[in-house]
């Protein structure tokens, strides 16, 4: 068994290291010492210029002994920090009564179960650990005498709320969204598979970054390989500098980068992930984004939308066809356009064919010149509004349907037929649920424009024959692309060709050879009930 | 499905390529070629009688292809048969493939440039078709395969399409006379159907990479008798519509039958989009048959970079292809198919069947 393997070099040449790095993140294990004032110059050395390095002294207790606190401002929770770790220690530890023996015999242990309400607490013994505790967004402890240190979970930083989807709207299903936030997110995943089988994995990635990135999967339901190989991919990427969201991470972890069609799927609905989790896939969720990356990922789960399979059968199915006349559209019909006005005139009705050659006249430029100014104008249109605020992006709406509609006609630039057909092909290639597999489809549009001009309908054919060697031959995670089209896998084609009944789709998950017994049919289920009464009456 | 790529194809796959590649530009022309030898319907007879020799051979192929185990067709010949005679008949194995792989392609060539694109140089179509072809051979034969179970379904939705759409043209009449041909013509008729069907010794090249060998005998009898029945059907379609001196005249029917398609009052002429549907089997078949060439040609040279010597060899049956520059050339490579190189083939398929028999009774007698 071959699974193609990724271990990229790190874009970035590695920094030279410094002292300061060293004792961040790959120096030796600094023990920390018991004398305060040499923990507080280390921290202070280690965390030089950082201005938002808060250090906080205070006495203990009744004992008085000296302590310190650091945490990088705005990073934690301040309600959290005050009612739960100063409070306790510097006046709830006054009037608490510990033996006198206990508490100098094992100080960090009364601290910890007797004195903070924080729920968690980590403690540590080395420098290194409690510094990579203040990057993470926790605060740290010192305590004078003591040769250990407390790492106390308070991590609190602004963060946006749970909102509505941005990209994928549906107007059946959960209106929600992911955020920035990983444990939001996979706190909604938690929510939705209420199952001890949904493992949640931990790792960092980035070098500076250190970007907590988690890989989710239901046991026994996914491939174990799978899972394997999502780590093995990752393992190749942990010499990189900085993982800043999770398209950083896609890129090097992809079966093949340089293709225009996305091999893994993100999506910031939680209702999609965990139905992907349920058919076997791997979700992968990285701190910072609000997409969830799911892999391996097939090109027909580009055109699915969460929605068919909450709308009625053949309202899933008649949407899903709408897609896919639409993809088809918006690839081939400018080339089509092009192929049969330049080339093949005696395939139109005589008709249209007249009024075509009526509305073309004294356009200057052959139909391919027409059909790419129009094409790029629209794209130059697109990518102009789509950053811009809705009030402009409207403006710019406007202005483009005048240019494009009107003016572009009356100056005999383009011929009307022209303006109709790159409409239909943008609203073609708006029909995509997935935003990320539009841009394939707008792209491969103008090679196959080009074939067009220059072989006609044997060119668009050539296109779209390079279009499918391509997309067959691309695999995601070792599985294959064009699947269950091309290898033919006829029990898929029920959640293609039409969206089934639920129950009919409720058989062994695709990407695995799962550990567990599939899930009965409704049919097997009610036949079962019936025979199991019959039986016992 | 696995995580795996296995680089094996299934038995379904393998239908869907026996029964295309039947279908392949050798039935572009086979109506002239027929009307040269007999008369009226006597054609279908002569299809008959090849396909009853394609399954004489197909027989052979399966004798042999289960003796070669994980073996290369190449590779394995020199094992039985000694390293010289092994690598000769080898080689004429090789130059077998490459020459169906270059008839095909020229047929679809000289169709395209008759049927659509008049203006345009030969050479640059067979330039784009080849390039499309050499990609998917450096994939291998399950991008192959893949292909041919995409494309599969809606090419033989169209063959029946154009079919059905002229039921209303067809006359029985037209297809008269039956049986009215001499002897002579009848067997010269069947020689010249015969490399139809003999082109099932490609599957010999797949035998080693099909998941369930012990399923292609019934898989390629199952395509091939599809094939034969859908050839037949044409050819009876065409002399109904035509009738039957015209229909033998004609040299692309499948074309001249779409051409004959009326949509309602809107679409007048949809032959293009059956060209182009020529255009997918032609690329599916141009593939099929390359691939045979191109792993032939490897075996025989025991290449190590294949990708490189695809190239090559693709560069070559390029230029050689360069060399039938019109239909008179092309009829002329199918008289020679028919006549030499079917026949020599034929032989060679005997002669490795013999050594296959030769070697397993000396295995069992030293057992």
């Amino acid at each position: 068994m071959k699974i193609i393997s990724k271990r990229p070099k790190p874009l970035l040449a590695p920094p030279q290291k410094t002292t300061q790095q060293e004792t961040e993140s790959s120096g030796p294990n600094i023990p920390i010492s018991s004398e305060l004032e040499e923990c507080l110059t280390w921290i202070n050395d280690t965390f030089t210029s950082c201005a938002d390095l808060v250090e906080r002294q205070f006495h203990i207790g009744f004992l008085q002994k000296r302590a310190a606190v650091f945490y990088f401002d705005g990073m934690i929770d301040k309600t959290l920090l005050h009612q739960h770790i100063l409070e306790p220690l510097i006046i709830a530890s006054r009037v608490a009564e510990p033996d006198g023996e206990e508490v100098f015999r094992d100080f960090y242990q009364w601290i910890e179960k007797s004195v903070l309400t924080s729920g968690e607490i980590k403690t540590v013994e080395t420098f290194n650990d409690m510094a990579k505790g203040i990057i993470q967004g926790d605060l740290v402890l010192f305590i004078d005498g003591c040769e250990q240190g407390l790492v106390i979970g308070a991590k609190g930083w602004a963060a946006r709320g749970v909102t509505e989807p941005a990209t994928e709207m549906v107007l059946r299903g959960p209106r929600e969204a992911f955020n920035e936030v990983m444990r939001v997110n996979t706190s909604m995943l938690r929510r939705r598979l209420k199952t001890n089988k949904l493992k949640i994995e931990a790792r960092e990635l980035g070098t500076m970054t250190k970007t907590n990135v988690a890989v989710a999967y239901l046991d026994g339901v996914a491939n174990h390989e799978l899972v394997e190989e999502v780590h093995r991919r990752l393992d190749g990427i942990k010499e990189v500098d900085s993982i800043l969201e999770g398209g950083c991470i896609e890129q090097y972890i992809e079966d093949s980068p340089y293709s225009p069609f996305p091999q893994i799927q993100y999506t910031e609905r939680p209702d999609k992930v965990t139905a992907a989790l349920l058919e076997g896939r791997i979700a992968l969720i990285v701190d910072g984004t609000p997409d969830v990356l799911i892999m391996p990922a097939v090109f027909m789960q580009f055109l699915q939308s969460s929605e068919d399979y909450y709308n009625r059968i053949w309202a899933g199915t008649m949407q899903r066809w709408i897609r896919y006349l639409g993809v088809f559209i918006a690839i081939t019909f400018p080339s089509l356009y092009v192929a049969i006005t330049s080339y093949h005139q005696e395939m139109l009705p005589t008709n249209l064919a007249m009024s075509i050659v009526a509305a073309r006249e004294g356009v200057p430029f052959p139909a391919f010149v027409e059909a790419l100014i129009m094409e790029i104008t629209f794209e130059l249109l697109r990518e102009a509004s789509i950053r811009l605020p809705n009030a402009i992006g409207n403006a710019i709406g406007i202005v483009g349907a005048l240019v494009i509609g009107q003016a572009a006609v009356e100056a005999k630039l383009v011929a009307p037929q022209m303006v109709i057909v790159v409409a239909i092909t943008a609203i073609g290639s708006f029909t995509v649920p997935i935003f990320e597999a539009s841009y394939p489809i707008r792209l491969v549009r103008f090679p196959l424009m080009f074939l067009a001009a220059a072989l006609g309908l044997y060119g668009v054919m050539i296109g779209w024959i390079a279009l499918l060697i391509h997309m067959i031959s691309l695999r995601s995670f070792g599985f294959p692309y064009m699947e269950p089209l091309a290898p033919l896998r006829v029990s898929g084609l029920k959640d293609v060709l039409i969206r089934a009944p639920r129950w009919q789709m409720m058989t062994k998950p695709q990407f695995v050879e799962p550990t567990e017994a599939p899930p009965h049919s409704f049919w097997q289920r009610t036949f079962l009930h019936l025979f199991r009464k019959g039986r016992k009456e | 499905m696995r995580l795996s790529k296995e680089h094996k194809i299934a038995s379904y796959q393998l239908f869907f390529i026996v029964t295309l590649i039947f279908n392949g530009a050798y039935s572009l022309i086979m109506q002239n070629i027929l009307g040269r030898h007999v008369k009226g319907a006597d054609g279908i007879l002569c299809m008959l009688g090849a396909f009853v020799l394609g399954i004489g051979v197909l027989i052979f192929v399966h004798y042999i292809g289960k003796a070669l185990q994980n073996d290369n067709l190449i590779s394995f010949l020199p094992k039985i048969m000694g390293k010289k005679i092994g690598k000769l008949v080898g080689f004429m194995f090789a130059f077998y493939f490459s020459y169906a792989a270059i008839f095909y392609l020229k047929c679809f060539d000289e169709m395209l440039v008759a049927e659509l694109l008049p203006n345009t140089p030969r050479w640059i179509l067979s330039l784009a078709l080849l390039l499309l072809v050499l990609w998917i051979i450096n994939n291998g034969l399950e991008d192959i395969a893949r292909f041919y179970t995409l494309l599969g379904p809606i090419v033989i939705t169209m063959l029946l399409a154009v079919l059905v759409a002229n039921s209303g043209n067809f006359r029985w009449y037209n297809a008269l006379p039956f049986g009215e041909s001499d002897p002579s013509g009848f067997l010269s008729g069947v020689q010249a159907a015969f490399p139809i069907f003999l082109i099932n010794i490609t599957l010999l090249v797949v035998y080693p990479a099909v998941n369930q060998p012990q399923k292609i005998l019934k898989v390629a009898l199952g395509g091939m008798t599809l094939s034969a029945v859908y050839l037949m059907i044409m050819f009876l379609f065409i002399l109904g519509v035509f009738g039957n001196v015209n229909g033998l005249k004609i040299v692309w029917p499948l074309i001249e039958l779409s051409r004959m398609i009326r949509i309602g009052p809107f679409l007048e002429r949809v032959e293009a989009v059956f060209i182009l549907v020529w255009f997918s089997i032609a690329f599916l078949n141009g593939s099929f048959l390359t691939y045979c060439s191109t792993t032939s040609w490897q075996a025989l040279f025991n290449v190590q970079k294949a990708k490189r010597f695809n190239v090559l060899v693709v560069g070559v049956l390029f230029i050689v292809s360069l060399f039938a520059k019109d239909l008179k050339a092309i009829f002329i490579m199918q008289y020679w198919f028919s006549r030499y190189v079917a026949i020599s083939v034929v032989i060679l398929l005997l002669l490795t069947a013999a050594a296959v028999w030769l070697q397993k009774r000396r295995r069992r007698a030293h057992e």
